[in-house]
């Protein structure tokens, strides 16, 4: 009963609780929140453990990324799409609604309702902790659903009708693909590679070839500015600097497009892969439409370039780009909330309180 | 924008001048095909193969500018005013494909579209096509296909970006539960109108049958209906017999049994009927009321002794012991026994005895 009117005067929240980017919709506001999921924590005393305290959160904690002297940690509480650090990620998701709730702060802490969005592949207990750290920090009641599903109704993909539609959500941490219809999941498949895979890769093969260690943020920069998944019409290149491991010491390098696109082989040829199960696992009539209409990209990895070329060559099919492919989850998820607000939790098979 | 004027008046040239010049014309942008075919395919395996279905598309291209005309023409009406002119988007990707000489065959297949998707997409026939994201979908890869930036052909389709309309799959038929609005109001008024009734009881005379109410009720409703009350005078007055006339003018003529309650028993007794006098037989306790509940005794009586008092009538008494004590009221003297009794309490001088 109290709970209920405190929610009153607050506003319902969309999150998107990414590996990378953790994205917050207000219903009526549209996005509010995009940061990285990264948080960094201060040690106030490092040769007795003493206790720990959030010293930056998102944007701010991602510069430090290993950067960080002895006393301050950053660390990202989330891995492949699942809670790592059940502590660190409620307190993330705390600071994160409370900044969302913080413009507005005439009445005392909101308890505002909360629909997160789980990889598909996600297990029952790694639901709960989120279901847990979202109850932790401060959310009334909490609703979960799955991420293909957000990611088509955030495309704006016809999900309510009886026609098949595939997403393919390439996020940080998982990639999800997803064939809906009638307002639920046909099929659903999630792997844990995605743009962290990438990175990771990315620095692999630098330290192969070039016996070069380059750190993540590095590779990331590498993969947003060269990266492509499929041979392009003109070479990039792009200065690297890493420590050389033979001789311990900094040094720059070239590395061009095609180096990455090899790098980057082993992780698309999974997504592809995935890709085609699911298409192969489908009922027929469900194929047709999506034969004739198209695979829809979504997600960080949407925005690799040539990744819709390398998905319509290996598959045959069309493949589009959804609009603004980084928030479509999120955007998604605020409108499966306006259609909870409607209809109620029963439209989406939808994961309640317990 | 600009690109289009000057497509349009690249277009006009094309058609009045020599045939010279149009040939030159093709033979560049043939040229120019061939280096966007060759750098998108340049990795495919397949590139070999292709090569031949790009020389036999020329011909289809020819064959496509000649059925491009009627667009030309449509392009000649629209000039005189370009400041206002819109082109829809997808007649814009297909003066693209014909500025670059690629037939919609090519285009389907690169984007691995029917031919006849691609036809509606330029004939902006967004009826018969997906919904808007697809369509936005395959123009920003059409585009693409041509090098230029989706956003200027994109930004033109749907610009209030309209999504389709999620829906529940069925209206459902709500099953009961103690949300319901209707159940929640039910409930409330019965707990309401509960409520109310358990205040109009307590509210309401405690106790209907006690004998002090019931002149009140005389009063106030007909004097038929307590038939416990004082029945001394009301025969005479419904019953308007021979014997009682004479008494009636002493009851005030009454408009009648109502107001006169009071006056009716004062006169009729007359000081006889106001004093009790209880002779006690042996010793007892008893407790004498009168009507307005004034303790007239309350204490023990010697055997042999006499009590007397005074009051308005009707008397309660309680007597400890009923065998010893003798009432004497109206000059009669009686065994309390045969007086009427209610709830342990004998009363005497309300009825007849």
């Amino acid at each position: 009963m109290f709970k209920r009117l405190r929610g009153v005067f607050s506003n319902d929240l969309s999150i998107d609780l990414g590996t990378a980017n953790t994205l917050i919709y207000v219903r009526g506001q549209g996005i509010v929140l995009d940061e990285p999921s990264v948080v960094a924590l201060r040690q106030s005393d490092p040769n007795s453990g003493g206790s720990k305290t959030i010293a930056a959160v998102g944007s701010e904690a991602k510069r430090m990324l290993g950067r960080t002297p002895g006393h301050i940690t950053a660390i990202r509480p989330m891995k492949e799409g699942v809670i790592a650090d059940f502590t660190i990620t409620e307190k993330m998701l705390q600071y994160f609604i409370h900044k969302v709730h913080d413009n507005r702060a005439w009445y005392p802490s909101p308890s505002p309702r909360v629909l997160i969005c789980v990889p598909c592949g996600s297990t029952q207990v790694e639901r709960r902790a989120i279901r847990e750290s979202a109850g932790g920090a401060g959310a009334r009641e909490v609703y979960l659903i799955e991420e293909p599903m957000a990611a088509a109704i955030g495309a704006g993909m016809p999900v309510s009708e009886a026609t098949g539609s595939m997403v393919l959500d390439v996020g940080g941490g998982t990639t999800e693909v997803g064939i809906l219809s009638l307002n639920g999941i046909v099929y659903s498949e999630s792997i844990r590679t995605g743009g962290d895979r990438f990175d990771e890769s990315i620095i692999s093969y630098i330290r192969r070839h070039y016996s070069t260690l380059i750190g993540e943020a590095t590779a990331e920069r590498i993969k947003h500015e060269i990266g492509s998944a499929y041979a392009g019409k003109e070479l990039l290149e792009t200065h690297v600097r890493g420590r050389n491991l033979a001789e311990g010491i900094p040094r720059s390098l070239k590395i061009n497009s095609k180096e990455i696109l090899e790098a980057l082989q082993e992780p698309l040829a999974s997504i592809i892969s995935t890709v085609k199960s699911a298409l192969e696992k489908i009922p027929p009539e469900l194929g047709s439409d999506v034969a004739e209409k198209g695979i829809v990209l979504t997600g960080g990895g949407a925005l690799l370039s040539e990744f819709d070329r390398l998905l319509m060559e290996e598959t045959g099919l069309p493949v589009i780009i959804a609009d603004d492919p980084l928030t479509c989850v999120a955007r998604g998820g605020g409108k499966a909330l306006e259609m909870i607000e409607e209809h109620g939790p029963g439209v989406f098979a939808l994961e309640t309180n317990l | 924008m600009t690109n289009i004027i000057e497509k349009t008046d690249d277009e006009t040239k094309i058609e009045s001048q020599s045939n010279e010049t149009e040939t030159n014309e093709i033979e560049t942008n043939e040229a120019e095909t061939e280096e966007i075919k060759e750098s998108a395919d340049e990795i495919v395996s397949s590139e070999i193969n292709e090569n031949p279905t790009v020389d036999e598309e020329s011909p289809d291209d020819k064959e496509d500018d000649s059925e491009v005309i009627p667009p030309g023409v449509q392009l000649q009406h629209n000039t005189p005013n370009p400041s206002t002119e819109f082109v829809p988007p997808g007649m814009r990707l297909r003066q693209l494909r014909e500025k670059h000489n690629v037939s919609v065959k090519h285009v389907a297949d690169r984007l691995f579209l029917d031919v006849g998707v691609i036809e509606k997409l330029e004939n902006d026939d967004y009826e018969h096509l997906p919904p808007p994201i697809f369509v936005r979908g395959y123009m920003r890869n059409y585009a693409k296909l041509f090098d230029i930036k989706p956003e200027s052909i994109t930004d033109d389709f749907d610009p209030d970006r309209k999504q389709p309309k999620l829906r529940p799959q069925m209206q459902r038929k709500e099953q009961a539960s103690r949300q319901d609005p209707l159940h929640i109001i039910g409930t409330v008024a019965i707990v309401i109108i509960s409520l109310v009734l358990v205040a109009i009881w307590y509210s309401s005379p405690e106790s209907t049958p006690s004998i002090e109410l019931l002149p009140d009720s005389q009063i106030n409703g007909q004097p038929i209906l307590p038939p416990d009350s004082p029945n001394v005078e009301e025969p005479p007055e419904s019953g308007e017999g021979t014997n009682i006339p004479t008494e009636q003018p002493t009851d005030g003529e009454p408009a009648s049994g109502e107001t006169s309650e009071p006056v009716v028993e004062t006169p009729a007794p007359a000081d006889n009927d106001k004093t009790l006098k209880i002779h006690f037989k042996a010793d007892a306790w008893i407790r004498v009321t009168d009507k307005t509940n004034n303790s007239l005794y309350q204490g023990t009586g010697k055997k042999g002794t006499e009590l007397s008092r005074d009051g308005t009538p009707p008397f309660s008494l309680r007597v400890g012991n009923v065998d010893g004590v003798d009432i004497e009221y109206k000059g009669e003297t009686k065994d309390i026994k045969s007086y009427p009794k209610k709830r342990n309490l004998f009363i005497i001088g309300s009825d007849s005895q």
